[in-house]
């Protein structure tokens, strides 16, 4: 099989991550229940990742990050405490649905939201920003990289538009982190919302937030912390007042070997590759009539996703071709982002998405060529 | 479904689901005409929940 949805998830990981996850299970015990070796351990292990993803984060120090299932988990933490019914919040036509769907829940109780528009390559209009500002804008939620087109956002002019208005900025990383620099002092970002499983090369289950410090909103759970046990309350310390439970230690063990093969790598050496990738792709594509590219694929400010359409054919049958045929993994249908479709004009017909990653080979891009030229051709 | 086809000996498999049936995502079990009924019985059987059985071409 080729492996062409790494936007959905990284199949292919570092031989380390596997290995990390392996060794964590005969290993770790719960991290903080015990001043025993394995939970010393435990301790250990989730406090190196915590010092990895800070610094791959920019975070003022690793108390800042706080583990979650997923980007999901973390988003909606992010999202629901920070905003009331008294708030509005600016967002973008861009988000996925973890971030638009707790919006639309704090929306039915009150919340103003407005949608930042974009182009009809799907670039954010980010002039309009100005405009959308009101005397009760609390926030700015919004994606580094869209999912559907791979259009990266031009985070740091946001981040010095919040600061400027007093605006916190929530930003999803899900699509970026591993890929771009995502640095908080950099993009002057309030909260980093990631997932581990993408381009961070982490088992599925494992994602967190960065919280700036000063930055301050209730957990949305409550239980063991391993701290201050007598304590009705949830700890208010970072990070176990947005930790409650066990942490997933044994996949957090495997992001961290990711996260570490990732700077080991290189983010520029990582963002060039698939740069390559969508060109070579994209290239090889250009004289066939009946393909409609989506996205800016061409400018530097894209990264390793192409959204295509193959004349009107359904994309889930043109995803179904590729995977039985040709045995290529790709994505059709709504890519949990209704607004990017609806701005794109794909509501009924959806898109195929392709995804590439630091693995994929020049090989893998030219023989997804060869079947996207056949399908055309039938 | 996948399963419990499988124990029956119904041929089929997963597809993505065909725009024309639902915009979106999501999952339809496709096979020929003539296991219908005995796809709908099995559903019902093993509480299956599902949203539509349509036919179509191919
Ligand atoms: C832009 C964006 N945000 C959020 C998510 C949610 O990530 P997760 O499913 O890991 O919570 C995704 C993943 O599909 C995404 O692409």
């Amino acid at each position: 099989m080729i492996y062409f949805d790494n936007a959905a998830t990284t199949l292919q990981k570092p031989e380390c991550v596997a290995e990390a996850v392996c060794l964590a299970m005969h290993s770790l015990g719960n991290s903080g229940r015990g001043a025993y070796d394995a939970s010393l351990e435990a301790v250990r292990s989730i406090h190196e990742v915590r010092e990895a993803a800070a610094a791959l984060l920019g975070a003022s120090g690793p108390s800042r990050i706080a583990f979650t299932k997923n980007a999901t988990e973390a988003l909606n933490m992010a999202i629901k405490g920070l905003a009331g019914p008294k708030d509005h919040v600016i967002t973008t036509v861009l988000e996925h649905n973890s971030v638009l769907r707790p919006l639309y829940e704090l929306e039915a109780e009150g919340t103003r939201l407005s949608f930042l528009p974009c182009d009809s390559k799907g670039r954010l209009c980010l002039e309009q920003l100005e405009e959308q500002l009101g005397p009760d804008t609390r926030a700015v939620v919004c994606t580094h990289v869209s999912n559907l087109t791979g259009n990266v956002t031009d985070a740091e002019k946001i981040g010095a538009f919040c600061r400027k208005h007093g605006l916190l900025f929530i930003l999803d990383a899900s699509q970026s982190a591993g890929v771009l620099e995502v640095n908080m002092e950099r993009l002057q970002a309030d909260v980093i919302c990631f997932t581990g499983h993408k381009s961070l090369f982490g088992p599925q289950g494992t994602g967190g937030l960065c919280v700036r410090e000063g930055v301050e909103f209730p957990p949305m759970l409550s239980g063991g912390s391993g701290s201050h046990s007598y304590d009705h309350r949830q700890p208010s310390r970072m990070p176990d007042r947005l930790e409650a439970g066990t942490l997933n230690g044994h996949g957090l063990a495997g992001l961290k070997a990711g996260i570490e093969f990732v700077q080991r790598t290189g983010l520029e050496r990582i963002r060039a590759r698939e740069q390559k990738l969508v060109h070579r792709f994209c290239r090889g594509l250009q004289d066939i009539r009946e393909i409609r590219i989506y996205g800016d694929v061409w400018s530097k400010y894209h990264t390793g996703i192409v959204a295509l359409n193959l004349g009107d054919h359904d994309s889930a049958r043109v995803s179904d071709e590729l995977a039985v045929r040709f045995g290529i993994a790709t994505r059709p249908g709504a890519h949990c982002a209704p607004l990017m479709h609806q701005a794109l004009g794909t509501e009924r017909q959806g898109a195929v998405r392709f995804s590439f990653s630091w693995f994929n080979t020049e090989d893998e891009i030219d023989e997804g060529i060869r079947a996207l030229r056949q399908l055309a051709e039938e | 479904m996948e399963k419990a086809g499988r124990e029956k000996g119904i041929p089929g498999r997963l597809i993505p689901v065909p725009q024309d049936l639902s915009a979106g995502c999501g999952f339809a079990w496709c096979s020929e005409p003539k296991w219908q009924e005995e796809l709908i019985r099995l559903l019902d059987e093993k509480r299956i929940e599902y949203e539509a059985v349509v036919q179509r071409k191919v």
